[in-house]
């Protein structure tokens, strides 16, 4: 069968290997722009809400604790998403994990292996030093701290780079993992998404098929610190350690947002409540655990294929 | 319980449609970004399609507030570019009192929305070498700048598994009409791209005027 129509692409995006795969019929340079103005997209939430990057949004709101500041939509809305999680999670999810971060030595670009600096932020604030105001969109930090909005950007990001893509019969976005899929893929078929399997790099655990939803990976197995290599980058801000009982926690929704704070949210509660707090989020949530043991929920079986 | 689900995907749903409808996206054809942010390109002329002139648009105003290296670069994106989003007065206000501890560089951007000048102020003429390496292989580089702007680019080792000829010619060409490190990634040859982007920052470290 010939393949439908199709444009494909990757840059180097929110320090991971983004590919976007446009589906559909129409000259060659019309999938081209589309996808080169979904990665435009990208670029702009990057160059708001990056912690490495001094010049963005984030890091000047960092650089003014103790004055409320107005900053870009695209800033606000991740950081208002992120707090929420934090209430729900009471602060085991917690944007402030920046500085945690910093000290465990994620601190470098991720093109020019520079330190970015940010090491001076003292540690021991919380989100609940953090303050918004809808009316002027502005947001206050009650001490300096350094923000961290990885697990709320990115996706973001995804979805967003969605939108700017809507009308085409098929498109893909790949984010170093955290996926979204619209449409039909080259085939003509719904899009398959696969699992990564946590032990090997080739290995796939799960296969999973839909038309329209985002599959985001929370994981402690691509990214380890280059200080100490028991520690992953997902940390939780209040004990500045990482929860070490589960390997992965992957989720899927109808955003990639939402996908991807649960799945980070999920993956710091552990293996005890993660489970259980995806079905309150009522997502679907497939969970790896330290002996490599899956355990998944009802509404996750669904999209098994 | 349907409260959390509930809260979450509304309070989602609304920072995508937010910032969606703030239109900055659709409102920039890549026609625009190119008239807009790319006047000097010394002879390149990249279709309008390239990939990074449309996204280069977004550096329509350069970084004038940081110490930072990365920050001067002239097609650093920033939000303060977005044309058509709301609630950036304040980003703006907070740039200029952060701005006072910036260095030289960024000084002569500032106050000029022209990043032409701050383009072609940025890298002293001469030539500058500058390696990336990772585990999958290494590269060396020169970079030729004259009249303050990359002129060329030149691979002068490349060790990998597969051909050099996956980036090269198209990353220095696209160094050159970008005039910047950030290029983008060559699909299947990630590793050597990485290696270009490292190699191109450090010569261009060294040619900071």
């Amino acid at each position: 069968m010939t393949p439908i129509r199709h444009y494909e692409q990757s840059r180097l995006l929110m320090g991971t290997l983004v590919s976007i795969e446009v589906v559909g019929p129409g000259s060659e340079t019309k999938r081209r722009d589309a996808a080169a103005c979904a990665f435009e997209t990208i670029g702009f939430v990057e160059a708001a809400c990056s912690r490495f990057d001094e010049s963005s949004a984030l890091r000047t709101l960092c650089r003014h604790p103790g004055e409320w500041l107005q900053v870009p939509d695209v800033l606000f809305e991740a950081i208002r998403v992120a707090l929420e999680m934090s209430e729900l999670t009471h602060g085991v999810f917690d944007p402030t994990v920046g500085a945690a971060l910093v000290r465990h030595g994620f601190t470098r670009h991720y093109l020019t292996g520079e330190e970015t600096g940010g090491a001076q932020t003292p540690e021991g604030a919380s989100y609940r030093d953090i303050a918004l105001d809808e009316a002027t969109r502005s947001v206050y930090l009650a001490k300096p701290l350094l923000l961290d909005l990885g697990a709320v950007a990115k996706g973001l990001a995804i979805d967003l780079a969605a939108a700017a893509l809507e009308g085409w019969e098929g498109f893909a976005i790949n984010a170093g993992g955290d996926v979204y899929v619209h449409g039909i893929d080259r085939t003509g078929q719904a899009w398959q998404v696969s699992i990564q399997d946590p032990a090997s790099k080739e290995g796939v655990i799960a296969s999973v098929q839909g038309g329209n939803m985002a599959v985001c990976t929370s994981g402690s197995y691509e990214r380890r610190s280059p200080l100490n290599p028991a520690v992953h980058h997902l940390l939780r801000a209040s004990t500045s350690q990482p929860v070490t009982d589960l390997v992965s926690c992957t989720v899927i929704g109808p955003l990639a947002m939402l996908a991807d704070v649960v799945s980070t949210a999920a993956y710091l509660l552990g293996t005890e409540r993660a489970l259980e707090f995806v079905d309150d989020a009522e997502l679907a949530a497939l969970c790896v655990d330290e002996a490599l043991a899956v355990t998944m929920n009802e509404s996750m079986r669904g999209y098994l294929h | 319980m349907a409260k959390i689900s509930t809260r979450l995907m509304s309070l989602c749903a609304a920072a995508v449609t937010t910032v969606y409808a703030a239109g900055y996206i659709v409102t920039m054809p890549s026609a625009q970004a190119n008239t807009s942010s790319m006047p000097d390109l010394g002879g390149t002329t990249p279709s309008q399609s390239t990939p990074g002139a449309a996204a280069k648009a977004f550096a329509s105003h350069p970084p004038s507030t940081s110490t930072h290296p990365v920050a001067q670069h002239p097609r650093h994106p920033h939000p303060k570019s977005n044309t058509g989003s709301t609630g950036n007065s304040g980003t703006k206000t907070a740039a200029a009192s952060a701005s006072s501890g910036a260095k030289k560089p960024a000084t002569t951007s500032r106050g000029t929305a022209a990043k032409t000048t701050a383009k072609t102020a940025q890298y002293k003429d001469g030539v500058y070498t500058g390696v990336g390496s990772n585990p999958y292989g290494s590269l060396a580089l020169s970079v030729a700048i004259r009249g303050g702007k990359i002129a060329s680019v030149t691979i002068n080792q490349y060790s990998m598994h597969y051909s050099q000829s996956v980036i090269d010619p198209q990353l220095p060409q696209e160094a050159v009409s970008m005039q910047t490190w950030r290029i983008y990634i060559v699909s299947g040859a990630t590793a050597s791209t990485y290696n270009f982007a490292e190699a191109l920052y450090q010569a261009l470290q060294k040619a900071k005027a």
